[in-house]
């Protein structure tokens, strides 16, 4: 069975663009979170989110952009030439929960208001899995595309497909994105279920009251191990384990009992072969929902028992917001580089823990120490839960 | 040696009230949108109080498809480790319709909590976890008129990484606004209204509503309790492309991983697309040449998206179980840039093998053969 190594990482998120910037503002736990400029915000409670400021307005397909961009950054952060890699041999698949929304809305106005012209240019590339498709043909490659959409596990969930992709050895070399944007709708939806907090998001703290949207992309470049070591790339950690499973309770709400997260972790970490004990730092969801933190911390609990104390676990939802579909993979972008350079980020904002659950959230400053294995979470509606682990090679 | 991966059940929802017969006697569908009412007994009795209330359409489709299959697999999931149960879905415009009206809520300042949940392609499948108290993985794809074919794939994956012992794959297409101004915008819709695959005056797609579920295990699983399955996923192919030498790609690998050089007959992807058929004419004719039998469900059916791929492997199933070959109707001009045997009425003739191709995005082809315990039940 072949190994899956990170070979590229790319990123763009309301702290800014390229993954220097992200690693640089996760671990000053600097947030960029910033009042909401991209629609109207006064009859929502709350205005604020992690827009990415200073792209053109004008720009119809901003997950497009979003996606683009990370995706060079991830090829060239790689150092592979697409084209001389075997012809067929490269897959794309791309996590987003709602894909070119903005773009889409536009169009279903345009339709609603028979304007057939806007809405025949917007025909084309509203579709989640036009994306892909779109990165294929950008790079000038033949390649198989996917595109999941589990909502905020979707990108996760993508990881685990390239996994065994490259494990079967159907493909070489497999790019794996996310992305989502941030628009009206799913703030007007977040909005709608009272999921946005009022005031700022503290996950894992005892007056947590909700969580802020994000925006952003993330891809990682998956590789065949011995595709990477033959053509000498850097390895920035080995992709080695991956679990999904539901918690099937609820449609919006997390299961209480943790179930599809405790089966997720403990899937993970039994497909890396590796014991909970050997786990240097776990990448929580935390969003800064009240259910979703100790759904999360009851998982944690079950799987590394007393353990579960000694573990730096932290969210960086409150500096970059929560980008939905992107979140998975952004977050195991972070673990890759958590594992290179030995240092784990802070949780921010985070006062006071919550009863039961007094785990080592590394509040407020970030902490080096070694970090060889992480082990990064996500859930999402629907009662979806992931899980990916990460190795140092 | 079999991979060991059978298909046990199959549930289909469309515009038919008895797909099956429909198909095999050639009728085109009433009409383009799924009558719910026919099925309504059915999903009442699957989807209970709240669920039933908010459930949106697409959830309906899918999870009626879903009691379905189940049924037909004969499968008490509570005597199986649910953990060991996935779900493998995809659509090409999931829960569209409720994106339209929570967007429309939007606009109209009166926001609609339920619209926003069920507006994530996820929910459909999610629902049918929460319905079944299902725990396993459960793996959702959006993409193009091949995506439940893909989602099969996903599924025998599950199995084959011994993840799952039972899957429920599936994919669904709720027609919106969205979508048939997408199709009408873009120039591919029908303009005669008449889905004519492989047809030298073929014009366009005819789309239509559909849900289609299979339940794949494990043949020992199948076995284990007492099933008779229909029939192994011998082999699956896939090319990047809708191009011929893509098509040809995935139709290959699908034979060279099922170790059969022919199949019995072809379950063709053609949906009376100008382009895509010819393409896929053309793959038929370099790969199993221009005498193997070649339909297409399309022709009664029209387009069906996002349910399409499953749609024809339950079809290539039953009619491996009664050994016919279903027809393509409105076929009467030939085009010579499709030069293969297409079958016009139905042929009675024994079927032990099929292959079924979806074309979207990418090119799918699944090879089906027939298992030997329903052979054998024959005689």
């Amino acid at each position: 069975m072949e190994r899956a190594v990170i070979t590229g990482i790319g990123l763009i998120t309301c702290v800014g663009k390229g993954k220097e910037i992200f690693w640089k503002s996760i671990m000053e736990g600097k947030s960029s979170i910033s009042e909401v400029t991209l629609f109207d915000t006064s009859k929502y409670r709350n205005r604020l989110g992690g827009e990415i400021k200073g792209i053109d307005p004008e720009i119809q397909d901003r997950a497009w952009y979003l996606l683009s961009s990370a995706a060079k950054e991830a090829v060239s952060d790689a150092g592979i030439e697409l084209k001389e890699v075997k012809e067929g041999r490269v897959q794309i698949i791309v996590g987003t929960a709602h894909g070119e929304l903005i773009m889409w809305g536009n169009y279903y106005d345009a339709l609603r208001e028979n304007d057939e012209v806007k809405a025949e240019e917007l025909c084309h590339y509203f579709s989640p899995w036009t994306l892909s498709k779109r990165l294929s043909q950008d790079f000038g490659i033949k390649s198989l595309t996917i595109t999941t959409s589990t909502a905020c596990t979707a990108s996760t969930i993508a990881l685990g497909l390239a996994l065994n992709k490259i494990r079967r050895r159907e493909a070489d070399v497999v790019i794996v994105g996310g992305v989502d944007v941030l628009s009206e709708f799913i703030f007007a939806g977040f909005d709608s279920l009272r999921a946005l907090t009022l005031s700022v998001c503290k996950p894992f703290d005892k007056k947590r009251d909700g969580l802020i949207l994000g925006e952003g992309s993330g891809v990682l470049i998956i590789e065949g191990i011995s595709h990477a070591l033959k053509r000498n790339a850097k390895v920035y950690a080995e992709l080695a384990g991956f679990g999904t499973y539901s918690d099937a309770v609820h449609l919006t709400a997390p299961d209480r009992r943790g179930r599809g997260a405790t089966l997720s972790l403990s899937a993970a970490l039994k497909d890396a072969q590796v014991k909970p004990e050997d786990i240097s730092y776990i990448n929580a969801h935390g969003t800064g929902t009240i259910y979703n933190d100790r759904m999360e911390c009851v998982a944690i609990k079950k799987i590394f028992e007393e353990y579960a104390y000694k573990i730096p676990i932290s969210s960086i939802k409150p500096v970059i917001g929560h980008t939905s579909g992107a979140s998975g993979v952004i977050e195991a972008a972070l673990c890759a580089l958590c594992i290179q350079d030995n240092v784990v980020p802070p949780t921010i904002n985070f006062e006071e823990p919550m009863l039961d659950f007094e785990f080592d959230f590394v509040p407020g400053k970030y902490r080096e120490t070694l970090v060889t294995i992480t082990a990064s979470m996500n859930s999402a509606f629907g009662g979806s839960n992931a899980c990916v682990v990460l190795k140092e090679l | 040696m079999d991979n060991g991966i059978v298909i046990t059940g199959v549930g289909a929802v469309t515009p038919f009230d008895n797909f099956w017969a429909s198909i095999k006697a050639g009728n085109v569908i009433p009409d383009s949108k799924i009558n719910l009412t026919m099925f309504d007994k059915e999903s009442t009795q699957i989807l209970k109080g709240d669920l039933f209330r908010t459930a949106n359409y697409d959830s309906k489709i899918f999870v009626t498809a879903c009691g379905k299959a189940l049924k037909d697999a004969e499968i008490d999931l509570r005597k199986t480790d649910r953990a060991k149960v996935g779900i493998s879905a995809g659509a090409c415009f999931g829960g569209i319709e409720s994106y339209e009206s929570f967007h429309q809520s939007i606009r109209e300042n009166r926001q609609e909590p339920a619209s926003f949940s069920n507006s994530l392609g996820s929910v459909p499948p999610a629902i049918t976890s929460l319905l079944w108290e299902i725990t396993g993985p459960c793996i959702v794809a959006s993409g193009e008129f091949s995506v439940g074919a893909m989602a099969i794939i996903h599924g025998v994956n599950l199995i084959k990484e011994g993840i799952c012992e039972v899957v429920l794959a599936g994919g669904w297409e709720k027609l919106s606004t969205t979508s048939v101004e997408r199709y009408r915008l873009k120039g591919m819709l029908s303009k005669s209204g008449i889905c004519r695959p492989f047809d030298k005056e073929r014009d366009g797609l005819v789309l239509a509503e559909g849900a289609g579920v299979l339940v794949i295990e494990s043949e020992q699983h199948a076995l284990g309790r007492g099933k008779t399955p229909y029939a192994f996923v011998k082999g699956a192919g896939m090319g990047s492309s809708s191009q011929q030498n893509e098509i040809e790609q995935a139709m290959k690998n699908a034979l060279s991983e099922s170790k059969m050089e022919v199949v019995d007959y072809i379950s063709a992807s053609a949906n009376s697309s100008v382009e895509l058929d010819r393409e896929e004419a053309m793959a038929i004719k370099n790969v199993c040449g221009k005498d193997i039998p070649v339909t297409s469900i399309k022709s009664m059916l029209g387009e069906t998206l996002g349910a399409s791929g499953v749609l024809s492997v339950i079809t290539a199933v039953l009619s491996m179980r009664d050994n016919i070959i279903p027809p393509t109707i409105n076929y009467s001009k030939v085009d010579t840039e499709c030069n293969i045997k297409i079958v016009q009425s139905p042929i009675f003739t024994p079927i032990n093998s099929v292959l079924v191709n979806s074309i979207g995005l990418d090119a799918i082809s699944i090879i089906l053969k027939k298992h030997p315990l329903l052979a054998l039940g024959e005689k």
